[in-house]
This record gives C-alpha cells, sequence and structure tokens, in this order.
C-alpha cells in the first residue's frame, strides 16, 4: 500500500511539473490556472441555473437530475479516461523505468490508476459537482446529503474507469503495438472524435427542438426517460449512487450507499487482479524499441536541391503529421469546424434557407469582411500550430539554434505551415457553404480574401506569444500542445477579438462602409506590426534562450 | 582553428560553468577535452557552436566571431550533442536530407557520400526507418553522418563514442585522423581516457569550469610523472584542482 501511495505521488507530481519549475513558471502556472477557472465560470454557472430551472420543473420527479447528472458524467469520464490510460499506462515516459524497479505489476497499475482517477475529479468538478451541490440545496438536504455526496464523488469514477482501463489493456495487450505505436495512437484518437462529435451529433437530434426549460420538461416526462433509461442501463450502478444521495435521510439511503461503495471496491479488486495479468505483457510490449524490425523501405534520397525554407517546412508538418499529439491538436482540429458546419447542414436539411437567415440577414457584402476576418482567426488560432509553433520543438529547440539558420527563416517556416494548414478548414468550409447554397460566390470571394488576413493576424500573433516563451521542458508531446499556457493565451485573446467584430456587427454604431474600412486598416496594421516585429526581433527572442 | 579567449559562462549568476577559459585548439590536430563530470565541458562545447552565449570573452572559429558572425561560424562546424535524440520523429534518410538542405550539400554529392558513409557504419538499411525506432547508437551513427555530410572545417563532438559499438568507434577514430591529417579542426571531450591516450595529438582538462592542464600529451608527462598514465595525471590533477 505504501509502495502505492509513493508512486502515485511520484507520478502525479512528474505530471504536475511538466507545467515548470522555478519562479517564473510558479507565476505562470498561477496564471494558468486562474485562466483554467476563469474560462469554466460561464459553463458551472449555466449548469448551476439549469439544474435549478429542472429542479423547479420537475417537482416531484428530481432524482432524474441526479440519474442523469451521474449517468453523463460516467459518460465523459469513459470518454476522456481512453485518452488519460493510453498516455499515462503506456506511453508515458516512465514506464521504462518503472519495470525494472522491485514494484509489482498490481502496485504500478494501481498507481497509474489512481493518477487518472485524480485526472477525472478535475471533471468532476466542473461537471458534476455544480449539478449535485446545486441539487442539495434546492432540495433543502442537511449535511448527511453533503457526506453522502463526497463518498459518491470519489466513488462514481471508479467503474467507468475500470471500464476504459480493461478495454485498452486488453487491447493493448493483443496488438503488437510496438511497430505501430503511433498510428495506433492516431487511429484512436480519430475514433474517439468520431465518437464524440456522433455522440453529440446523437443527443442534438434527440433534443433538435429543445429550446427553453418547458421543453426540456417535455422530453423528460413524455418521452418515458428512453435517454435516462439508456443512460441507466450503460451504468447500472449509477441507480444505487442516485437513491443513496435521494434517500440520504432514512436507512434505504445508507443502504444504497454500501452497495454503491461495495460495488465499486470489488470492481477495483477484480480490474486489479485482471490487469495486472495483461498490463505487463502490454506495457513491456510498448516500451520495446523496434530497432530489429525488417527494413524493407526504400531509401529516399533527395532528387533534387531543396530551399532551406521549404526544407524546414517540409520537416514541420513531417512532425505535426506523424506526432500524434500534434495530429490530434494541430492537424485533426482543422476538420472539426467544417465537419460541425456538415451536421448542421444535414441537422437543418430543407430548411437550411430559413436556418442562414441569420448569416444573410444583413445581406450587404460589407458584413462579410468582419465574417471573413472572424472566421480567419477562429481556424488560425483554434489548431494551436501557430501558439505553440516553438514549444512543439522541446529539447531540439537548442540543436536549431547550432545549426547556420536565420532565426527568421524558422519563424517564416513555422508561419507559412500554420497558415497553410488553416487554409484546409476554410476551403472545406467554403465549399460546403457554397454547395449548399450558404453563401452566393462573391460573398465566399469576399470571405475567403479577408479571411487571410484574419489567419495571418492568429498566426503571427501566435508564434509571438509562444517566441516570448515556449514551454520547451516537456516528456510528453501532448503537454506541449495541450499543457501550453501559450495556447490559452492565444486562444483567449483571439475568441476575444472574435467577440469584439461580432460585437461591433450587431450594435451597428457606425455604417457598416465606415466600419469595415476601420476595422480593416487597424488589421492591416496590426498585422504589419506584427511582422516588422518578428522580422526584426525574432534573431534576438530565438537567440535569448539557452 | 577555435580561439577560446577568457570566456566566462554562469547559469543564473550563481554556477561559473566556465571561468575565464583561454585555449587555443589548432587545425590539422586531434584536440580531447577531459574532465569530471559537471567540470564545463558540454558548456564550453556548447559555446564554440552557438547554441549557448558567453557572459564574457570571445570565440573565434577559423577567424570569425561566434556572436557577430554566428552563421558564418556554424556553417563551418560539425557538431555532435551529448544526446543523439533529436528530431526522432523524421527517417534517418529524411533527417540526412534535412540537413543537407540547411547545409547546402548539392543533391548529387550528399546521394554519394550518404551512401558511403551509411555503408561504413552499416546502417544503410535503416536509412528508411524513423529514427525513434532506431538504438542510441543507431542514433548516435546518423548524427555523425549528419555532421559529415557537409565536409565541416572544424568538428566538434561531446562524448562521440557513446553508444557506438566497437566497430563504428573505431571507424569514427579512423576518420577523426583522416580529417586531422586534411588540416581540420578536431576538438572532442571524452570521459574515454584511454581514447584520449591513443587517438588524441592534445590534451585540456578542465576541472570546476578552470582549465587545468593544456598541451600535447609528451608536455604533459614531462610536466607530471614521466610514464605515469593519463589515469594517474587526470586524477591527480583534478583532485588537486
Amino acid at each position: 500500500m505504501d509502495n502505492i501511495f509513493a508512486l502515485t505521488v511520484i507520478l502525479l507530481k512528474n505530471s504536475i511539473s511538466a507545467f515548470g519549475t522555478g519562479k517564473a513558471s510558479s507565476l505562470k502556472n498561477k496564471i494558468f490556472f486562474i485562466l483554467i477557472t476563469l474560462s469554466f465560470l460561464p459553463f458551472v454557472t449555466g449548469i448551476v441555473r439549469l439544474t435549478k430551472i429542472l429542479f423547479t420543473s420537475l417537482s416531484g420527479n428530481t432524482s432524474i437530475i441526479l440519474t442523469l447528472s451521474s449517468s453523463v458524467y460516467c459518460l465523459l469520464i469513459l470518454f476522456f479516461a481512453v485518452f488519460f490510460v493510453i498516455s499515462i499506462f503506456y506511453f508515458s515516459q516512465d514506464i521504462e523505468f518503472l519495470l525494472p524497479l522491485p514494484f509489482k505489476p498490481y502496485e504500478i497499475l494501481a498507481a497509474k490508476y489512481f493518477v487518472v482517477l485524480l485526472y477525472e475529479y478535475l471533471t468532476g468538478l466542473i461537471f458534476f459537482a455544480p449539478i449535485v451541490i446545486t441539487f442539495g440545496f434546492m432540495a433543502g438536504y442537511g449535511v448527511i446529503y453533503y457526506l453522502y455526496l463526497i463518498i459518491v464523488f470519489l466513488t462514481l469514477p471508479v467503474i467507468p474507469l475500470v471500464a476504459a482501463s480493461l478495454i485498452t489493456i486488453f487491447i493493448m495487450s493483443f496488438i503488437s503495438i510496438s511497430k505501430n505505436k503511433d498510428l495506433f495512437r492516431i487511429i484512436a484518437g480519430i475514433l474517439a472524435i468520431v465518437c464524440g462529435v456522433g455522440f453529440s451529433a446523437y443527443i442534438q437530434t434527440g433534443f433538435k427542438n429543445m429550446n427553453d426549460s418547458q421543453m426540456i420538461q417535455t422530453i423528460l416526462t413524455h418521452n418515458n426517460y428512453r435517454l435516462i433509461n439508456y443512460f441507466s442501463n450503460m451504468f447500472p450502478s449509477v441507480k444505487y449512487s442516485t437513491y443513496a444521495l435521494f434517500f440520504n435521510y432514512n436507512a434505504e439511503g445508507l443502504f444504497n450507499l454500501f452497495i454503491f461503495v461495495a460495488l465499486n471496491i470489488v470492481t477495483f479488486i477484480f480490474f486489479i487482479l485482471a490487469g495486472e495479468k495483461l498490463y505487463l505483457k502490454g506495457a513491456l510490449n510498448s516500451g520495446i524499441s523496434s530497432s530489429s524490425k525488417s527494413h524493407t523501405g526504400k531509401v529516399a534520397f533527395a532528387s533534387k536541391d531543396k530551399s532551406i525554407l521549404s526544407s524546414l517546412i517540409n520537416r514541420e508538418i513531417i512532425t505535426l503529421f506523424r506526432t500524434p499529439s500534434y495530429f490530434m491538436n494541430c492537424i485533426l482540429i482543422n476538420f472539426i469546424w467544417p465537419i460541425l458546419i456538415f451536421l448542421f447542414i444535414l441537422q437543418n436539411g430543407s430548411n437550411i434557407e430559413k436556418q442562414v437567415d441569420f448569416i444573410k440577414a444583413a445581406a450587404s457584402n460589407i458584413v462579410y469582411v468582419f465574417y471573413g476576418i472572424a472566421l480567419g482567426i477562429l481556424l488560425g488560432s483554434s489548431n494551436v500550430i501557430a501558439s505553440t509553433a516553438f514549444s512543439r520543438e522541446g529539447k531540439d529547440y537548442f540543436y536549431l539554434k547550432l545549426l547556420p539558420l536565420q532565426a527568421k527563416s524558422i519563424v517564416l517556416s513555422k508561419i507559412i505551415t500554420s497558415f497553410s494548414l488553416s487554409l484546409i478548414g476554410l476551403i472545406l468550409i467554403i465549399i460546403m457553404a457554397i454547395c449548399y447554397n450558404i453563401i452566393g460566390f462573391t460573398s465566399a470571394l469576399i470571405i475567403v480574401l479577408f479571411s487571410f488576413i484574419g489567419i495571418l493576424y492568429s498566426c503571427f500573433s501566435g508564434v509571438i506569444i509562444d517566441l516570448f516563451s515556449p514551454k520547451l521542458l516537456w516528456d510528453n508531446e501532448y503537454k506541449a500542445v495541450k499543457q501550453n499556457l501559450n495556447s490559452i493565451i492565444s486562444m483567449v485573446l483571439q475568441f476575444a477579438t472574435i467577440a469584439g467584430l461580432i460585437y461591433l456587427v450587431q450594435n451597428k454604431f457606425f455604417n457598416y462602409t465606415f466600419l469595415s474600412s476601420t476595422v480593416l486598416f487597424l488589421f492591416l496594421i496590426i498585422t504589419g506590426m506584427m511582422y516588422l516585429f518578428l522580422s526584426k526581433k525574432s534573431g534576438y527572442y530565438f537567440n535569448r534562450i539557452e | 582553428m577555435i580561439e577560446l579567449i577568457n570566456i566566462s559562462k554562469s547559469y543564473n549568476q550563481e554556477v561559473n560553468a566556465v571561468n575565464n577559459l583561454s585555449l587555443n585548439i589548432p587545425s590539422g590536430q586531434i584536440t580531447g577535452f577531459i574532465g569530471p563530470n559537471g567540470a564545463g565541458k558540454t558548456t564550453t562545447l556548447k559555446m564554440i557552436t552557438g547554441i549557448l552565449k558567453q557572459d564574457k570573452g570571445a570565440i573565434i572559429v577559423n577567424g570569425a566571431d561566434t556572436l557577430t558572425e554566428p552563421i558564418k561560424t556554424k556553417s563551418q562546424i560539425g557538431f555532435v550533442p551529448d544526446s543523439p535524440d533529436i528530431f526522432l520523429r523524421l527517417k534517418g534518410i529524411e533527417y540526412l536530407n534535412f540537413i543537407a538542405d540547411i547545409f547546402k550539400v548539392n543533391s548529387v554529392n550528399r546521394k554519394r557520400i550518404i551512401s558511403e558513409l551509411a555503408e561504413k557504419f552499416e546502417i544503410s538499411e535503416a536509412l528508411s526507418d524513423k529514427m525513434q525506432s532506431y538504438s542510441h547508437g543507431m542514433r548516435q551513427k546518423i548524427i555523425i553522418i549528419g555532421m559529415l555530410l557537409h565536409s565541416p572545417e572544424v568538428f566538434v563532438l561531446d562524448e562521440p563514442l557513446t553508444g557506438l559499438d566497437p566497430k563504428a568507434s573505431f571507424i569514427l577514430k579512423e576518420l577523426l585522423r583522416e580529417y586531422a591529417d586534411k588540416n581540420k579542426t578536431i576538438f572532442f571531450s571524452t570521459h574515454i581516457l584511454e581514447v584520449a591516450e591513443k587517438l588524441c595529438d592534445r590534451v585540456a582538462i578542465i576541472n570546476k569550469g578552470v582549465l587545468q592542464f593544456y598541451g600535447t600529451m609528451d608536455e604533459m608527462k614531462n610536466h607530471f610523472r614521466q610514464n605515469s598514465s593519463l589515469e594517474n595525471i587526470f586524477l591527480e590533477i583534478t583532485e588537486n584542482g
């Protein structure tokens, strides 16, 4: 037990230290956590409000809120856990150091499980806790409810996490992943995104006509709890946690709590027993270097000389496509917006004309200037290619420094890569918008033209933010793109700009011609200044980091 | 040649990694750089290659200052870092093509040099595999081929023999001697005193960032006890330092 505890602490510390150490990093961490907390505040507030509305609307049937929230929480855990488990159980670089140490396999397994569990609690704090606390408050429950709630909160993720872990361990132990480690991660990632989008599409189809609390109530009361039954069947233990919380004031609650906790303990023991046999096999497999594999590839000598810039761009693109974490967060994300629009079109079918009235409302082409710039910023910033441009290099950053390269060329290669890949999303969106007659050809042309400015604006600002203080110390590429303050700062800045643009269009303070000229002028000036800054100062900032 | 003129480097203005170091590393010879762990070897080599910037002093590579003419000095240097774990997502051949592009080695020459060296280091078969799948020694071989690809005037190597199999070590040592004979500058750090003793024409011994001895092997033996091994001399110098 001591070993498990010590190992969990070490693994967790190692994971958290990825944010950086030292005074500067400590300040950065604080800003990071404040930003993260602030960004979730609107979501949490929304959830609390929705819970209150539901509670009032569902008088007499309020336990549904507990069942539904617990079930969705379990589903979220199942969804996120697949990523965490693959990353922490198999692809974290600690496994090669842990396996030779005198730990029993179940101790490593349990410690890693607890690390994932702690991450899942964070999801719970954002999604589950606000609902159940509001529920307790609305129902006027006493201390016992909150005591039960703590136990339920701590134990609820156990079963879905065991399910996700066992599925992953099972697959990893039988698939020879050592040779196709990256491919496996990419496919798993694509599958997870497809499932995620599919799931939200399914939910949206279910609630297609749901606009207010009245509708929610109608769905819940008149649809024979279709969705609730569906969720409850998926996680049967949820029934016991719901009853434990709902009947906290009598013996039935206590009885259900016992059953719920016992079920979780049994499941966890089963996981340790079953996992121990399979985990080590897969983990050892993933640590094996494939140097002994047969080499069948034909050696591709370069047939012609490449310029330094095109060689740098080539390396950037190869790295983005071959590194699973980069592929998921920087490449795949470019397809998400077009897919979302496609789903929107699919769901609205023949009503599409009506649904896009808001786009056509101000049918003046001048408004498309704003739409164009905003779309460009959205596409250029959401793929985080620019805002993690240097962080992604990690230790390679220092190797780049010893090559006879102008920092300007490196920066330019990163901007061109980011710009080109952002265009994928733009092209797909525009093609779809034209095909489904959402916008006309002229408007599309205006949007494309001005989104170039938006993309350039976001690429330049992203690269500048990352150049100031790139996050180069990481042990896992995931941390360079996902746990990076630079991409969050950049996104906040870009989304604030988009919000500003939408605000200007909606409020019509001035006439559109004057407004669009001013906005355009401002964007050109700012982008031009950023370009000048990068041309003149990139060398200084690039070489400053040692 | 490489001239280090009174260079100093401290980390966080606290630890003096290199303190007022002056060295003249001539061309046409192999100069070994030895010292215990944390002596300042890697810091010095990184300053020569431009990864780190010295706080004081100047570094001149074949007449060009590393601070004022960085591109010129970097173009002349071939560097093998202490860890070969770089650009791991690239295939061996992609890495070499990348280096060839940066150092402007034309496609005809690069094909010839890569084929020859890959054959020599017995890594031809693995060139189309990703470097991530390589062993430490294989990565080291690719980095060494990358260093030799543009026939640099100055070779700076940080523990180049670590991880290499005996045959590859032998080939590298032969190559270094060959390049020294062609009047190139070779400066490499090593922990293996036997290698330094057999391969180097000159040795610089550093301890706690301060140069303890610099001269030919004969000068060193004369300076210390005749017939004493480099190991004994090294221990004596570093313990007293």
